[in-house]
């Protein structure tokens, strides 16, 4: 029996064990314990009171690109690095009259302009009156003009009034309500009471008139507003529209316009990014295989065989290079574009491997 | 009253009754039990006085000591498992030893003798060579749930792990070397693929019931036939049939829901000559890594007849037909760490529309046949033939198309969402499916034929002459398992059916055949004096021609799809000698040199009929080992050196000419030197205690860089190969292993085992020829932590309803130690860059056997 206590001995070491060596590597590991997600997500009101707006909206881009970040954070604080968020927010940005001018283009000034035979016959030619006659005039605000108007083929010939609106730069002849078109978009009055219906029926009025802009094309209203303000007597005014075409109808601008803009997890903080995820996929080795076979024989062949990157095969700059390319293959090449391309690996075990890469002076380089 | 006081008078007593033993006249009878055919030691045979109740076993010599015994004619019976049980008459005299000497006891299975010849096992004491033998009560107290290449992990120079730890997924090295380097036998016939040279124990499930003796010998080993024994040779003898009659059942159960039933029936030995054995088991259950359920049917069959003295045929037949979840994919530590199933977690799986399902799994069933034939000559002249055949149907369950199934999106706790990928394949506008499960199938026949002569001559040489004729053929494919709710998958790789709107069960990918014939041949000349010298010296040759089929990369009514056969020739030289000093210590010495073929892929490295690389080089080995045995009836030991030189391991490269031509390189000098000493012991300190114990120390590391070595095309070189790996130590196997065991009779039937298993200097695994970049000049591998695992086995012998019964329980990694096996290294070459299966933690398995 003398046997039977190292037997116990035994049992006693085992239960006693000696430290592991395998828990300090694995208290070194840096484990983060977020999460790794691609969010798709429109702010809420109480997402703009996250970051003390009283008004679901922002004021300008700028302030969007700073708050956004904070709503995140604060929203989604378990996210981490490589996650990605496409974000729609409403910024304030109402369309609003600056300065009205008011003239009447006379002898001197169309000889001083050189218009020799005493008239306009053309959109250029209000344009330079105006830039001759209102040197100060600029964005948002709009000229009431009485000129001479002589254009071949054009209707309203001889002494023709318009009000000529400037939006972003650029001076448009803008559309003006006649009475009878007051009365065909419902009004029994010549104004408007309600902005809204005023956007929504003008828009009507110039899908039907103009059906063939090209999209993106811009044009503006002026339409007459009217309102009683508290304790005051009924007011006429000038109120500014712009209209964009997006290839079927013109949409108005509202006051409040809907962004998107797409950010990325650094690791640190969300930061604007315009990284795109993209998976290589079967026919992508495929076509790295075929550009490859010259340059890297064997790493093609396993490519195409198996549809992932033999790293005993490919060094990490063959990688950098045949996703590089193959980027340029599939999408446009955009200066500053950044692509996270994740692809099969074999390492021998399959694996996954990932190059987040830009496109940055004629090829796509490596984000460091 | 004092406690000596109340003892003195007995102890008087006792003095008494002993000093007055002489007067009844008696004495001692000593002897050593052996078997008859190998020579070895029969450790724990039973001596029994005939007709009363003394006896004893016999120690680890063999030996065995009865005192006290009455003077006259007494008859002793000497009884032990798996042997006939012998009566000896025996002349006891007063007062004097009655030395009976060497007892050779024959085999109570029929044809068992035979087949170690043909299989060459390696005999203690005689066969130069160092050596591990595990006898069927070993294996079958001990393997329970473990792999069966487990069951050798605490023999020297062996390492083996569960790698993925799907069921018959393990994995062994033997000094370093891995399947494909290390010849596995079973019944002489070799059974590593003939393309590849790997080792699917899956395969093999039966022998878990089935072996009757399981021998390492590392090294060049004893084989006579040519094999890639670089490692070693792993020899498995299967039971034969028993010249009694009877049978067994048996029922285990385990840690995740494993459970094993089984049987086992013996005819016994008939009058006109005939006698069977048939064994049979289910084992099922969940696995311990997630995702690794398994199912496996295996049997075992053998008839054996004598037709007379000279004649004598077995039938054997051996098979498992098997399912089983794999992983195949080993993870990052902190992918582990971050996954609520921890070392358990398995990324090659999910559910699909509620039902678990196997992204990788492994089916196959691969029944061998042989029918043997021993034909005794004349008492000098022996002719013993193997002719066998073996079949394989199946392959392992895979990814097709797109692989998102790696992708982190498609994932969800770890697990990859299957239904996903279905809406997303329901969702193509053409049906065709994006992504879904395939099956790479390798269905192969293999027959082949093991002739050995045998001439004994007076003067105490053998002259034995063989011959080895192989024909294999494999046929490789790819077939869509599962589309995922697709309707088809559109494959274009058939040049014969470009459009290929592969549906469930057909082909697509790939399709050919890749054909082996293989002759070789050996002549042995062996020399013993019965006594203290033996020896032999060894040549073979073989050949071996490689052909191709392609269905898909050819056309049909290109001759060319069938490329025609490629040779190569190998050879191979050794010798050894045995010197036994005395009845206690004994020397040996072997020395050879070898060339090995290279392997199919090395021949055909683009997978077509196009490049061929029929100027593959052979790989080439020498070896030499020096050991030294020292036994007595308490204490053995054995220690050896070794040196092996393992250069021109096969390296091919493709390039590409200057006109765009593709071809391949062969390129030489990627050497590896394997060195070491093993030592193992057995000290039996009484007759309930034994300690084993082994340390095996291994220094094997890369030899040389490769540096500049130019591609010479037509004269011009055409571009320069590095290769960085001078003193790099060699991957994926534990070059310190230890093994520390206790053996311990608590009561008769009651044994415990506890082995304590160490393993150290474990580098992540790598492929030499990847490290062509200079900044990793000198860089090691991940060097994994060192771990230790504590086994605990018990044995229970009982008596059940009149039939005789033995309960075992074993319980693995006791400490539940948490540790890596595993690894591939990674680019940073450290801990967290690398990939690993984790081994597992505890798991116990309990079993019951009844024999009737």
């Amino acid at each position: 029996m003398k046997y039977f206590n190292i037997v116990f001995a035994v049992f006693a070491v085992i239960l006693i064990q000696a430290c592991n060596p395998m828990d300090d590597i694995l208290e070194d590991l840096e484990i983060s314990n977020t999460v790794v997600a691609d969010l798709d997500l429109t702010l809420t009101e109480d997402d703009y009171g996250l970051v003390g707006l009283s008004f679901p909206n922002f004021g300008s881009d700028d302030e969007a690109k700073t708050l956004i970040p904070d709503i995140l954070t604060e929203k989604y604080p378990q996210f981490g690095e490589g996650s990605s968020a496409l974000v729609t927010y409403d910024i304030y940005s109402p369309v609003r009259i600056n300065d009205e001018y008011m003239d009447t283009v006379r002898t001197e000034d169309y000889e001083a302009l050189g218009f020799t035979y005493g008239n306009l016959d053309g959109v250029n030619d209000i344009v330079d009156v105006i830039e001759y006659k209102f040197p100060d005039a600029g964005e948002r605000d709009v000229v009431t003009l009485t000129y001479e108007w002589y254009c071949g083929g054009c209707p309203d010939q001889g002494t023709r009034t318009s009000k000529i609106a400037n939006y972003d730069g650029s001076w448009y002849v803008s559309y003006v309500p006649t009475s009878e078109d007051y009365a065909f978009m419902g009004q029994s009055f010549p104004n408007f009471d309600s902005r809204t219906t005023a956007r929504e029926r003008i828009a009507y009025v110039l899908s039907d008139r103009y059906p063939f802009a090209e999209a993106g094309d811009i044009r503006t209203a002026v339409f007459t507003y009217t309102y009683v303000p508290d304790g005051g007597s009924r007011q006429f005014e000038d109120f500014l529209v712009v209209f964009e075409y997006d290839g079927s109808s013109w949409v108005p601008f509202q006051d409040v316009v809907s962004q998107t803009l797409q950010l990325g997890h650094d690791g640190s903080a969300w930061v604007p990014d315009n990284t795109i995820k993209y998976n290589m996929t079967g026919d992508d080795f495929a076509w790295v295989a075929a550009e490859f076979g010259d340059r890297n024989p064997d790493g093609a062949s396993s490519a195409d065989r198996y549809g992932n990157f033999d790293l005993t095969l490919w060094s990490n700059d063959q990688i950098l290079e045949a996703v590089g390319e193959l980027l340029l293959d599939l999408f446009p090449a955009v200066e500053g574009q950044k692509y996270l391309v994740s692809y099969a690996t074999w390492e021998p075990g399959a694996g996954t491997g990932e190059l987040h890469v830009i496109y940055e002076g004629g090829s796509y380089v490596e984000v460091r | 009253m004092g406690f000596s006081n109340f003892y003195k008078p007995l102890f008087a007593l006792a003095f008494l009754a002993f000093a007055f033993t002489p007067a009844f006249s008696q004495g001692s009878i000593t002897g050593k039990v052996m078997d008859e055919d190998t020579s070895e030691p029969l450790i724990g045979a039973t001596i029994l006085v005939k007709g009363t109740t003394t006896g004893t076993i016999t120690d680890l010599d063999g030996s065995f000591t009865l005192q006290g015994i009455d003077a006259g004619t007494q008859a002793i019976i000497i009884s032990f498992i798996g042997y006939q049980e012998m009566e000896q008459e025996v002349d006891v005299r007063n007062g004097q030893t009655a030395n009976l000497g060497q007892i050779l006891v024959p085999s109570s299975s029929i044809g068992l003798a035979e087949v170690q010849v043909i299989s060459s096992v390696a005999v203690a004491r005689e066969t130069p060579v160092a050596v591990s033998t595990l006898k069927a009560e070993q294996i079958e107290s001990k393997i329970g749930s473990q792999e069966f290449p487990e069951i050798l992990k605490s023999t020297p120079g062996v390492y083996a792990t569960k790698s993925g730890g799907g069921f018959g997924d393990g994995r062994i090295n033997v000094r370093g070397f891995d399947s494909q380097n290390v010849a596995v036998l079973i019944n002489g016939v070799p059974v590593n693929d003939m393309e590849n040279g790997r080792v699917y124990w899956s395969n093999w499930a039966g022998l878990t019931d089935a072996t009757s003796i399981m021998q390492v010998q590392r090294g060049l080993g004893a084989a006579r036939v040519a094999v890639p024994s670089i490692g070693g040779t792993i020899n498995i003898i299967s039971k034969a049939s028993d010249m009694d009659k009877g049978g067994y059942v048996y029922a285990g159960a385990g840690n995740d829901a494993y459970s094993k039933i089984g049987f086992g029936i013996s005819s016994g030995l008939s009058d006109n000559g005939w006698a069977f054995s048939l064994s049979g088991a289910k084992t099922q259950g969940n696995g311990y890594v997630d995702g690794t359920e398994f199912l496996s049917y295996s049997y075992y069959a053998t008839i054996a007849k004598r037709f007379s003295s000279k004649h004598e045929v077995t039938l054997t037949a051996i098979g498992a037909k098997q399912e089983h979840g794999q992983r195949q994919d080993q993870s990052l530590l902190s992918e582990y760490e971050q996954s609520p199933r921890g070392i358990r977690y398995n990324p090659d799986w999910g559910y699909k529309n509620g039902q678990l399902t196997h992204i990788e799994d492994n089916f196959y069933h691969k029944p061998q046949i042989s029918l043997n034939h021993y034909w005794t000559i004349s008492p000098s002249a022996q002719l013993s033939t193997a002719v066998y055949a073996s079949y394989g149907t199946g392959g392992g369950g895979g990814t097709g198309g797109d692989n998102k199934f790696n992708n982190s999106d498609y994932r969800v706790d770890g697990l990859v969402d299957l239904d996903r990928i279905v809406r997303e394949n329901q969702a193509e506008y053409d049906f065709g499916a994006v992504s879904f499960l395939r099956a790479s199938r390798n269905d192969h026949k293999w027959y082949g034929m093991l002739s050995s002569f045998t001439k004994d001559f007076d003067n105490g040489l053998s002259l034995l002459a063989g011959l080895d004729l192989r024909y294999y053929k494999g046929e490789h494919f790819q077939e869509v398992t599962d589309l995922l709710g697709a309707a088809y998958y559109l494959d274009d790789n058939d040049i014969n059916n470009p459009i290929n709107a592969a549906k469930v069960g057909d082909k697509f990918n790939y399709y050919n055949d890749g054909i082996v014939n293989w002759t070789g041949g050996f002549l042995q000349l062996e020399y013993s004096d019965g006594e203290s010298f033996s020896g032999f010296v060894t040549v073979n040759a073989s050949n071996t021609g490689y052909d191709r089929i392609d269905y898909f990369n050819n056309l049909d009514s290109d001759p060319n799809q069938r490329v025609g056969t490629f040779n190569f020739f190998g050879y191979g030289a050794k010798g050894g000698l045995n010197y036994n000093l005395n009845e206690n210590h004994n020397i040996f010495a072997n020395i050879g040199y070898f060339e090995k073929a290279p392997g199919f892929d090395a021949v055909f490295p683009n997978f077509n009929n196009e490049n061929i690389n029929a100027d593959a080089e052979n790989q080439k080995i020498t070896s030499y080992e020096l050991g030294y045995g020292w036994r007595t009836a308490n204490f053995a030991a054995n220690i050896n050196v070794y040196r092996t030189l393992w250069a021109d391991r096969t390296f091919t490269d493709g390039f590409r000419g200057p006109d765009g031509e593709e071809f391949t390189a062969n390129i030489l000098g990627v050497n590896a030197l394997h060195q070491g000493v093993e030592l193992d012991a057995r000290w039996k300190l009484s007759r309930d205690f034994s300690v084993t114990g082994m340390l095996s120390i291994g220094d094997w590391t890369w030899e040389n860089d490769l540096e500049g070595v130019g591609i010479i095309l037509d004269g011009a070189q055409i571009d320069e190969v590095d290769v960085f790996i001078a003193g790099l130590h060699v991957g994926d196997a534990a070059q310190t292993t230890a093994a520390l065991g206790i053996n311990y009779q608590l009561m008769p039937d009651l044994r415990f085992n506890i082995d304590y298993n160490y393993y150290d200097r474990l580098y992540a695994n790598f492929d030499p020829t990847s490290r062509s970049d200079e900044s990793v000049r000198g860089v090691e591998a991940w060097q994994l932590p060192d771990f230790g695992i504590f086994d605990v086995n018990v044995t229970y012998d009982l008596t059940i309803a009149g039939m005789k019964a033995s309960l075992y329980g074993n319980v693995y990694n006791l400490a539940n130690e948490k540790y890596v096996m595993d690894a591939q290294d990674g680019s940073n070459h450290d801990a967290y860059t690398s990939r690993v299966y984790y081994g597992y933690g505890r798991t116990w398995n309990l079993g019951l056997k009844l024999r009737f």
